[in-house]
């Protein structure tokens, strides 16, 4: 090429542990030589996390079973949005029968308990009883108010318009959504009959690698973008737990749904450029900046692509700057040295 | 015997005549159905393994498969050359083998030894033995247009309509597809589901495997009926993947869609093809070896005139190179000079025997030599080309040669012996030549022998010419003393046929010229000398080459960018150039890029290289003379695109350089050596002392080095904990980036890949290092990792391209020569590297292409041609009795040499391997000349005792046959010499030298030579 090895003119400078290069745009003979603006961007989407819909612990209301239940029927299915006084279930069965003589007998056992409690308290205080009886009448007066409030809790669920005495229809404490086992497993006592969610309490749970934990700001998920909330302060393997906030409405997300997301990592000095500015030299990616009829080489760090661009960081200001799009990888040859005849 | 041959001749001219009958029929069978191509076959038995590794760097292939290959191929017989070209993923090993070799017993061996090391590659290799075609195998290429076609389905096309097709024509190999998409069943797993299933990458991979099956179970007997039973499993379509169920645990059932999307994608892309600018997709036929070319490409269009109709509506095959264009070309132009040779000789004939009979009874062994030559030519096997008819056609003016001194003879004697019966006198006429006539034409045939011993380019190029003249000569041998008697006895009437006028007076001024000469000798041997002399300083300074470029009407530009190039990058500066070309050269009609690889792996090129091919406008409608003007204009405008080195070549051309050198370039500078860094800096030291010497263009160094690679180093000890070994890591590793293809779907007779990957598009796909650093993986137990955790990611530096000879690497700088000839250049080159390049120990630097080439075949000229002279030599001297006159007439050589080489000098041709054919072939033609002279003196010796008289009634009698024989070479050569086609640039030099030399020969043998017999008999006598 004619006195192209005149015409270029590579200049090198140490900049920090890159390299600048430099080409005067003369040097570039007919190329198509095109232009774009970088635009300074504050994050980045970084690679697929899975996550899934849930709560935090201590966020939803359970309904625990006053004993065992021989057939429930859920009036709703699982993840069903519910409102508070709405039956979700009928316990059937004889042992509702029992249910219910327990439920009055506590009340009886916890009136009498009280009652005796109550006059008993006075002779203690004279010390007309001992120490020990005193203690046994409190400790029964305790137990026995204990159970009966038990009781009533539940029986505060109970419709109250039942008269079949086999079956108890249970009620929702609460507005939000509702999750029970539907495989069919027996309820026995204690055992949770349903839960109850409140759609506030409602969020994803993330895993996010221990690596970018302390970037990720968001998550997406489909069209929903959601602020991350909480962070454990542990580790479980490579994955730190995380919450976002809860989800608004315009989520549809159901409760328990494994999903990828996309976390969104934050970061300064970054900028959003055409894939076709970037180029490798050595070990190290640079745009082409233009400056007057130069074309200096600045060093990049490629973060993540987004469509036909990627995000890249750099210490540079390029915001605003002409970066070259077009005809990159030959004037990367004019580097290599290539052509030039 | 030979005086039998002529007597049984004219004695059964029925019978001869019914022979020459069906020797003629023969000769028209033979040629049409002879072969037809362009050139001879000039590849060696060559035979290919393209072995492909996916994923794996030049430096990792070349360690655990070329080199364990080569190790095996080492102990091969008959091997001429093993050399290697070993790139990213993938390794092209070529074993060339001695000339004669059968190529199906070399492919055997190469493939027993290839079987012999399968185990001990890595399992992800795959490829073999290519198919058996050679370098100029690429005959017919077209690319498939159709705007309403997206390039996948253009791709389809050329895969399941077209290929299929055209691979059933006879002698077609293959037909590679470049270009497109090719159409996948792309399956991009979730992570995140895999993790939620509890479904590993095997686990899937497994699950499609087992499912994607139609199995036999068997036969079941009914009454007395038996019934095959099938287990159908085979998937069908993209909904059917979908729905394949690949994990069920109690009532969860997770099918391939839950886990996975299934959609429709294409293999990871080596490679591009653009035409105009735009993309498109490409076919390229490639022959068998050894078949007949144009029946080939004929059989091809048929087939895809056949198909054109069944394709969809607005499909046009736009067919940009067609290798029977060139054949129809070259041998349009050998035809037309072979016919035009043919006219020159008949009419020379008729105006030196003045006789329109003569003339017709001596031309009538040109049509039946060229028919009986081409039965020999169907014989031998050989085809016809530019150079087996180029031999033809060198040879017509020799053909007449022998029937000339017959029939002039038979027109003497009939015309001074009267009373004898007319066949009696044809019958001495004939047998008192025919010792001559032999002795003349062995010296001719044995003159060509050289040329059956050059080997190389060279002697698969020049034995076809040697072939067809010894053919061709030994029948018109066998013609002038049984043919030419018959035919004069039947067409020669009894009347004296007297020599014409012109003839006459032209005899009486050669007798008062010689006598002037014999009288006065001095000045006329100064000028001689003196023109000696002359010849020699021109010698000196006519430039030396291999052979003249051949104009195959086409140009190729090959570009070379930047060796980190993308594919998206490197088609984008593609069509940039395409663009601008078209623009500023109309002489370019269309423009179809190739970049990177192949299909099939024949010509694995890089992402950063592509081979532009040009089809041009018809010459007439240029701006310019010459191809060499249009070529410069070209170069001028890529000379405003930097940053690429870019190389001219032709197609043909291109594939002989690289079939004689592994790499294209009128000459190759190969540094050997162990490191790839050194030997890349020495390949650029190299190329930069060669970009200083004057005539260097394209200067290119192959990019060796700099090869840039992301090393995903595993941590074992953390992968291990879930199961998870290197190997698995690199399948899922695969799957992010390149594809791992895991089961097909047979749709009709589309066989269409299902692939692991993302397609390298999408959300999920990793864009860049980071990406990748961030990706996280299922582990095979279910668990997710981010790929950060497992393993280190960092750059690594390696061989961009590794190539080998006989197992040791080296380097190559090549480079064109323009504007002087390629020996001058090597010569002041190697002074030039010898003073300015430093070799460190155990590197050395070796001259290749086609200086290599012509090297060898000068060494190979110096060692026959003195052995051929020592033949000539003994048969003069069994003709003459006498070493002194063997000598005389062998003293005419050099004068016939001087002629050649002014001839060269002048036209400003350089002297190559077809120019020093034409001094081969002038050497017979010199001493035929004096043979025909020094025998008549040496006839008339007893019955002209004065020698004055002898030799100057010998040489006047003589004019005529040796005017004839040197007039009809000379002239017959014309046409060759005037030729302006495609092949003409090859058979031009041979003809000006000839010409030349017969000139000076012809003035030697009328003149000096009577003068040395005179001076030598006069020593006798005294």
């Amino acid at each position: 090429m004619k006195n192209v090895a005149l015409a270029l003119l590579v200049s090198v400078a140490s900049v920090g542990a890159a390299t600048a290069q430099t080409l005067e745009v003369v040097a570039l003979g007919a190329l198509e030589l095109a232009y774009e603006r970088p635009v300074a961007v504050s994050s980045y989407p970084g690679q697929p996390l899975s996550g899934r819909v849930g709560f935090r612990s201590g966020e939803a209301y359970s309904v625990p079973s006053p004993g065992r239940v021989q057939q429930i029927e859920y009036l709703v299915e699982p993840g069903a949005a519910v409102s508070k006084g709405q039956p979700f279930a009928v316990l059937r069965g004889p042992e509702m029968h029992h249910f219910e003589m327990s439920y009055h007998s506590s009340r009886a056992l916890a009136a009498g308990a009280e009652q005796r409690f109550k006059s008993n308290q006075p002779l203690y205080e004279r010390k007309a009883i001992s120490e020990s009886q005193w203690r046994q009448i409190s400790e029964n007066y305790y137990a026995s108010q204990l159970e009966y409030e038990h009781m009533r809790h539940f029986f505060e669920l109970v419709a109250g318009d039942d008269n079949d005495p086999a079956a108890l229809t249970l009620t929702a404490p609460l507005t939000g959504v509702i999750d029970y086992d539907a495989d069919g497993s027996e309820v026995g006592e204690g055992d949770s009959i349903a839960l109850f969610i409140p759609r506030a309490a409602i969020r994803l749970q993330v895993a996010l690698p221990q690596a970018t934990a302390a970037a990720v700001f968001a998550v997406r998920a489909g069209s929903c973008e959601l602020q991350i909330e909480r962070v454990s302060a542990m580790t479980d393997s490579f994955f730190i737990r995380a919450w976002t906030q809860t989800l608004p409405p315009a989520c549809p997300l159901l409760l328990g749904q494994q999903l990828l997301l996309q976390p969104l990592l934050r970061v300064d000095n970054a900028y959003r450029v055409a894939r076709a500015a970037v180029f490798a030299l050595q070990r190290q990616t640079y745009v082409w900046r233009l400056r007057d009829d130069t074309l200096e080489a600045v060093p990049v760090t490629v973060l993540a692509a987004e469509g036909d661009a990627y995000i890249v960081h750099s210490e540079e200001g390029l915001a605003g700057q002409s970066v070259l799009v077009s005809s990159v990888s030959a004037v990367q040859g004019v580097l290599l040295g290539l052509g030039g005849e | 015997m030979l005086s039998a041959l002529i007597r049984f001749s004219l004695t059964q001219r029925v019978f001869v005549g019914i022979l020459v009958l069906v020797a003629m029929a023969l000769g028209v069978r033979a040629w049409l159905a002879l072969p037809v191509d362009a050139f001879p076959d000039i590849a060696p038995t060559q035979v290919k393994i393209i072995l492909k590794a996916p994923g794996m760097t030049a430096e990792e292939v070349e360690q655990q498969v070329t080199q364990v290959i080569e190790t095996e191929l080492l102990g091969i017989p008959d091997q001429q050359m093993l050399r290697s070209v070993t790139k990213y993923a993938i390794t092209d090993i070529t074993l060339d083998f001695r000339d004669g070799t059968d190529i199906y017993w070399a492919r055997q061996q190469v493939n027993e030894r290839l079987a012999s090391v399968r185990d001990s590659l890595p399992e992800t290799v795959s490829g073999g033995v290519a198919p058996m075609s050679t370098p100029l195998s690429e005959m017919f290429m077209f690319t498939v247009e159709n705007p309403r076609l997206s390039l996948m389905e253009r791709r389809q096309l050329l895969d399941w309509e077209i290929r299929p097709v055209l691979r059933t024509v006879p002698g077609v190999a293959d037909v590679n597809v470049l270009g497109g998409y090719a159409r996948t069943f792309q399956v991009s797993p979730r992570a995140a589901m895999l993790a939620q299933a509890g479904i590993s990458l095997e686990q899937l991979e497994q699950a499609i495997r087992d499912n994607n099956l139609n199995l036999g179970a068997g036969r079941l007997a009914q009454g007395n009926d038996t019934l095959v039973v099938r287990t159908e499993g085979r998937i069908s379509d993209r909904q059917q993947l979908a729905e394949l169920v690949v994990k069920a645990e109690g009532l969860d059932i997770y099918r391939l869609g839950d886990v996975a999307d299934v959609s429709i994608g294409h293999l990871a892309r080596y490679g591009a093809v653009t035409r105009n600018g735009e993309e498109t997709t490409e076919a390229l036929i490639i022959a068998l070896k050894d078949s007949n070319t144009a029946e080939v490409v004929a059989g091809v269009k048929r087939k895809l005139a056949e198909l054109e109709p069944t394709l969809p509506p607005g499909t046009e095959l736009n067919v940009f190179y067609d290798r029977a264009t060139l054949i129809d070309t070259a041998i349009e132009t050998i035809s037309s000079a072979l016919f035009e040779a043919i006219a020159i000789v008949v009419l020379l004939l008729a105006l030196f025997l003045g006789n329109l009979r003569a003339a017709v009874v001596v031309s009538m062994s040109l049509p039946l030599s060229a028919l009986a030559t081409f039965y020999l030519m169907s014989v031998a096997g050989l085809s016809a080309n530019l150079m087996s008819l180029g031999g033809l056609v060198i040879a017509i003016g020799m053909l007449v040669d022998s029937s000339v001194v017959v029939v002039e003879n038979v027109v003497t004697t009939m015309a001074n012996r009267k009373g004898l019966p007319r066949l009696h006198l044809i019958y001495r006429a004939c047998k008192d030549v025919a010792l001559p006539v032999v002795s003349g034409t062995a010296i001719v045939l044995i003159v060509f022998s050289p040329l059956l011993t050059l080997t190389g380019l060279e002697g698969k190029l020049f034995t076809p010419v040697a072939v067809t003249i010894v053919f061709a000569m030994s029948v018109s041998l066998l013609l002038a003393l049984t043919v030419v008697p018959i035919a004069a006895s039947l067409l020669l009437g009894g009347k004296p046929i007297a020599a014409p006028t012109w003839v006459t007076s032209l005899q009486r001024i050669y007798r008062d010229s010689l006598e002037a000469v014999m009288q006065k000798p001095r000045a006329v041997l100064a000028v001689f000398a003196a023109l000696l002399v002359v010849s020699g300083v021109m010698f000196t300074l006519t430039g030396k080459t291999f052979m003249p470029v051949l104009d195959e009407g086409d140009i190729i530009v090959q570009l070379e960018k930047s060796p980190t190039i993308s594919l998206a990058a490197s088609v984008a500066l593609d069509r940039q150039i395409e663009r601008v070309l078209l623009e500023r050269v109309p002489e370019i009609r269309q423009l179809v890029a190739r970049t990177g690889s192949d299909e099939i792996g024949l010509d694995p090129m890089g992402l950063n290289e592509t081979d532009v091919f040009m089809e041009l406008e018809p010459a007439s409608e240029w701006r310019f003379d010459s191809k060499e003007a249009l070529i410069e204009a070209i170069r001028e405008v890529l000379q405003d695109y930097p940053g690429m080195n870019i190389g001219f070549t032709q197609p043909i051309q291109m594939r002989v350089s690289e079939m004689l050198t592994g790499s294209s370039g009128d000459l190759s500078i190969k540094i050997f050596g162990s490191d790839i860094s050194q030997l890349a800096a020495l390949a650029d030291r190299v190329a930069d002392i060669t970009r200083g010497v004057p005539g260097s263009v394209d200067v290119q160094t192959s990019s060796i080095d700099g090869g840039k690679f992301l090393s995903v180093d595993v941590h074992a000890e953390v992968a291990q904990r879930f199961g998870m070994s290197t190997l698995a890591f690199a399948r899922y590793l695969r799957t992010q980036l390149e594809g791992l293809q895991v089961s097909e779907i047979i749709e009709g007779k589309k066989r269409t890949p299902i692939v692991f990957a993302t397609g390298g598009q999408g959300p999920f796909a990793p864009a860049s290092v980071n990406d990748l650093r961030q990706t996280v993986m299922v582990m095979p137990d279910g668990r997710q990792a981010p790929l950060s955790e497992l393993a280190e990611v960092g750059y690594r530096e390696g061989p961009l391209l590794v190539e080998r000879e006989r197992g040791n690497r080296f380097a190559v700088v090549t480079a064109n020569v323009a504007g002087r000839d390629i020996v001058s250049f090597v010569e002041e080159l190697s002074v030039t590297m010898a003073e300015q390049l430093v070799l460190p120990p155990g590197y050395r630097v070796e001259f290749g292409g086609e200086f290599e080439s012509q090297q060898r075949a000068t060494h190979n000229l110096l060692l026959v041609i003195p052995a051929a002279l020592l033949l000539i030599t003994i048969i003069l001297f069994s003709t003459f009795g006498s070493i002194t006159k063997a000598g005389l007439i062998l003293g005419n050589i050099p004068f016939a040499i001087m002629g050649g080489l002014i001839a060269l000098f002048i036209t400003g041709e350089y002297l190559s391997v077809p120019a020093s054919v034409g001094l081969i072939a002038l050497l017979g033609v010199a001493v035929l000349n004096g043979v025909v002279m020094v025998s008549y003196f040496e006839q008339t010796r007893h019955s002209v005792t004065h020698l004055h008289t002898r030799i100057v009634q010998g040489s006047v009698r003589r004019l005529r046959p040796v005017l004839m024989t040197a007039t009809t070479a000379m002239f017959g050569l014309m046409p060759l010499a005037f030729a302006t086609g495609p092949g003409a640039e090859i058979q031009k030099p041979l003809a000006i030298v000839v010409i030349g030399g017969l000139l000076t020969s012809t003035v030697t043998t009328l003149y000096l030579l009577p003068l040395f017999y005179y001076y030598m008999e006069r020593r006798r006598h005294e």
